[in-house]
């Protein structure tokens, strides 16, 4: 009745060895996944090593449990075994050679294929109905199984021994531990003792124990004679036939429960007759052990969860001061230097937090510093960059940097674009800049000199001068001069940028070409002036005029018509201007002259000429007009006025001139000598005859300074010039006796003022002796040639003197 | 070295001169003061290019360099 089962259960020790491995290899996966947290790895070797030592307590717990359990079942069921024996007393072993005897009479062949059907674990009957039937009613057989019946229920709770005991369903409240008894023998057929026949069995008839109108397959008789495929104990029977007691090793499953069998020898007579097997039932048993292995399962479940929390509280304990410094690394990172660590620790944490500390207070001041200086150095090079910046946008020179490749560098000043208008100046090639406003062969030639000035080797004394583009003007239109100069930057010995500078000198350029043109018309000025000044003015006045009146005739436009006249005009005005050595005229007119006979063909010569005619006309009428107040300026302040001043300051006399009134345009420039000599003789005489010391004049009750006063006037048809000065007046008693010593007069003549006026006109008149002659008085050729004069221009002077003053006018004709 | 000779121009011989010594520096002398004919003679391996009339001073000043 007995199968037994491949069943993969808690008793599968293999299946520990899995779940171990499982284990092991989920933890190392998990603690590949997690190997960037400190935390959780801690946490995981934690959990591995308390599951793993939970685990293996367990295991050896669990098993030793197992084999103590199964080796007590197993002695308690050899025990009942053994005492069981004792039933079998001779007669019961006679009864079981005699069943043996009749039922091998009585069998059927059982040849090999007859054994060969009955599988392990199956049966078959090598006795007929009738046959086994008459083994139900012997008496031996009855007696044989109330034995194995006594032994059975001798296991429940509630011992009943009556005799005769039926087999009957068991009351499920108190099955017997032992729930089949039997005996059987080897036969010969099988001698490798994996089949056997059954000679007796608690369970020797069909009982339809739970009563469900059928015989079910547990409910099947084991009958005598049966013969039983028993293949998966026949160690333990072979050890039973040489007189061992055996028992299965470990629990055998099958569909009706959880059995441990044993295997008893029967003896006789000192040889073992036969085999008695009881079946245990071994549920209670395993329960325990499925009680014990679900225990064990959650011991391990719970340290599991248990150690997987303890890690975690342990691992951030653990890792959080590491999670605290790696922070306070990330917050230093982050340039928080009063980032400190403060914690509770005294183990090796706090050691390490203060060193961090305390890096972390250096890290800081150095950083500061640091920064401090990046800071200083940033502003200083802002400021810097901000000043080239300035400078580069003020400077009037266009600077800029040259690679040896020849682009300009991203620096230059904002002069550049002007120089260059609209061109992309940073990067740009400086050829390609040049080459729209210079010509080609400048452009080989700046070429060749740059590639000289990035030689090093070259000195730079020797290329001195080489500049193409030193002075230059841009042919694209614009007309600008450009100056330019190019240094060497230096650095290791090499050329490595050339700093050029670009100036726009087209104003200075423009500047020398205005004052060239400036110069050559000063030029022409002077020579005019030269021209002019050797005309007589009122010649050039009437030449002057005469062109003006016939300019607005030769300005007109020249056609076929008038061009002769305008030729015969221009030849005309030519001729005048030559004969009056006006060369500049002459020659201004003869370029006209001939413009104006090719106008036919271009007329634009003869405007030209024209205009330059006028320039010269123009310029001409201002000169003579300066030359004319320049001579009037000279009549009026410098030879007259200046002459009588000269007299007195000669002599060291001040006196007070008054001309206030002395218009000199009233002077024809035929008498201008004349009068200048008349007044210088009545100067002298003023000098000779009534000029007082200052102190002389003060007693007399007048200023000190003598006052003499010039006055011309036109005065009815007729001009006046009058001489006047305020001094004591002529001496008439000293005239008197010169003109008796010279003849003129007798000792009695009178002599009044009129008189003595006659006298001092008188040729050789002095009344001074020639000791006593001046440069300016005492002559006595003086005032009778100015009467001359004066009476031959057709004029006349009168005088009128007292001790106050003395007057003398000139009177001439218009 | 003159840039206007008979028989061979000055930048020719010039230039056979370097091939055969090529140690040695030519100061090129001359009248001629186009600017484009210096940097020319320059290219050509002249070691200086000197306008005339030459002054002591100058002539120093490119001969120091190469002492």
């Amino acid at each position: 009745m007995m199968e037994s089962l491949s069943f993969a259960g808690p008793e599968n020790r293999v299946f520990w060895a899995v779940v171990l491995i499982a284990l092991i290899a989920v933890a190392i996966l998990v603690g590949v996944l997690s190997r960037k947290r400190f935390g959780m790895k801690l946490g995981l070797a934690f959990t591995l090593l308390s599951v793993t030592v939970t685990s293996v307590s367990v295991f050896f717990y669990y098993n030793a449990m197992y084999d103590s359990l199964y080796a007590s079942t197993t002695a308690r069921i050899k025990d009942i075994g053994r005492t069981g024996l004792f039933l079998f007393d001779d007669e019961i072993k006679e009864t079981i050679l005699r069943i043996h005897r009749e039922s091998e009479q009585k069998s059927k062949t059982r040849d090999a294929a007859f054994l060969s059907k009955i599988t392990r674990g199956n049966s078959d009957n090598s006795l007929s109905d009738e046959d086994i039937a008459a083994i139900l009613q012997d008496k031996g057989f009855i007696r044989l199984v109330q034995v194995l019946r006594k032994i059975k229920n001798g296991t429940r709770e509630h011992v009943v021994l009556t005799a005769p005991i039926p087999q009957e369903p068991l009351d499920p409240n108190d099955l017997p531990v032992i729930r089949y008894a039997n005996v059987f023998v080897p036969i010969p057929e099988s001698p490798s003792v994996e089949h056997v026949k059954w000679i007796a069995d608690t369970d020797c008839e069909r009982l339809d124990a739970n009563k469900n109108g059928k015989i079910d397959d547990d409910e099947q008789a084991s009958s005598p004679g049966m013969i039983y495929n028993y293949g998966d104990a026949s160690a333990e029977i072979k050890g039973a036939l040489a007189g061992e007691v055996t028992a299965t090793k470990g629990y055998i499953f099958d569909t009706y429960g959880v059995w441990v069998s044993a295997f008893f020898p029967i003896y006789h007579e000192g040889k073992v007759i036969a085999v008695h097997s009881m079946d245990l039932d071994a549920r209670r048993e395993v329960n325990l052990v499925r009680k014990l292995w679900f225990q064990s399962l959650g011991i391990i479940a719970l340290s599991f969860v248990l150690s997987i929390v303890f890690s975690i509280l342990m691992s951030k304990y653990l890792a959080r001061p590491i999670m605290q410094m790696s922070q306070a690394a990330r917050r230093i990172r982050a340039h928080d230097y009063s980032t400190r660590i403060t914690m509770r620790r005294k183990d090796e944490f706090a050691n390490l937090k203060d060193a961090f500390n305390e890096m972390a207070a250096e890290v800081g001041a150095y950083a500061q510093t640091l920064e401090q200086r990046v800071a200083e150095r940033t502003s200083e090079l802002e400021q810097a960059r901000k000043e080239t910046g300035r400078i580069l946008a003020t400077v009037s020179d266009a600077l800029f940097l040259l690679t040896p490749e020849g682009t300009l560098r991203g620096n230059y000043s904002r002069a550049m674009e002007d120089i260059f208008p609209g061109q992309r100046i940073a990067g740009a090639n400086l050829m390609d800049l040049l080459r729209p406003v210079i010509a080609p062969q400048t452009l080989l030639s700046v070429q060749t000199y740059l590639k000289l000035m990035f030689d090093s080797s070259r000195p730079d004394v020797t290329l001195k001068g080489l500049n193409p583009l030193a002075r230059i003007q841009f042919s694209d239109g614009s007309g600008i001069w450009v100056s330019s100069n190019f240094q060497r930057i230096h650095s290791d010995g090499k050329v490595t940028e050339l700093l050029g500078i670009f100036s726009d000198i087209t104003p200075q350029i423009r500047l020398q070409e205005e004052l060239g043109q400036e110069k050559r018309r000063s030029e022409i000025q002077t020579k005019l002036v030269l021209d002019l000044l050797r005309v007589a003015p009122k010649l050039l006045r009437m030449f002057l005029s005469e062109l003006e009146a016939d300019l607005p005739e030769v300005k007109q436009s020249i056609s076929d018509q008038n061009r002769l006249t305008v030729m015969r005009r221009l030849h005309t005005l030519k001729g005048n201007a030559a004969s009056l050595g006006l060369d500049m005229f002459a020659e201004a007119l003869h370029v006209a002259e001939e413009a104006a006979e090719k106008s036919s063909s271009d007329p634009t010569p003869y405007s030209a000429a024209i205009a330059t005619v006028e320039q010269i006309h123009k310029e001409s009428s201002a000169l003579s007009e300066k030359i004319r107040d320049a001579a009037t300026i000279q009549v009026d302040e410098n030879f007259i006025v200046q002459a009588i001043r000269g007299i007195f300051e000669r002599r060291g006399h001040k006196i007070d001139l008054v001309t206030t009134n002395f218009d000199a345009k009233l002077i024809a420039s035929k008498h201008e000598r004349m009068i200048r000599d008349a007044l210088i003789q009545f100067a002298r005489n003023t000098i000779a005859h009534g000029w007082e010391s200052p102190q002389e004049r003060e007693s007399n009750g007048k200023q000190s300074e003598m006052i003499i006063t010039l006055s011309p006037r036109e005065l009815n048809g007729h001009i006046e010039v009058t001489y006047s000065d305020d001094g004591k007046g002529l001496d008439v008693e000293k005239i008197r006796k010169r003109g008796i010593s010279l003849g003129l007069l007798s000792e009695t003549d009178p002599v009044d003022g009129a008189r003595a006026v006659e006298l001092i006109f008188h040729p050789g008149f002095s009344t001074r002796t020639s000791s006593e002659i001046s440069i300016d008085a005492g002559r006595g050729v003086g005032l009778d040639l100015v009467r001359a004069a004066v009476e031959e221009a057709g004029g006349h002077i009168r005088t009128a003197s007292n001790n106050q003053r003395t007057e003398f006018t000139i009177e001439l004709p218009v | 070295m003159d840039i206007t000779m008979p028989e061979m121009d000055g930048l020719t011989s010039m230039k056979k001169m370097i091939q055969i010594l090529p140690e040695t520096k030519v100061i090129v002398v001359t009248a001629v003061s186009d600017p484009a004919v210096a940097l020319d003679a320059m290219e050509k391996g002249a070691y200086a290019v000197i306008h005339k009339p030459v002054t002591a001073a100058q002539m120093q000043e490119i001969m120091s360099t190469l002492v």
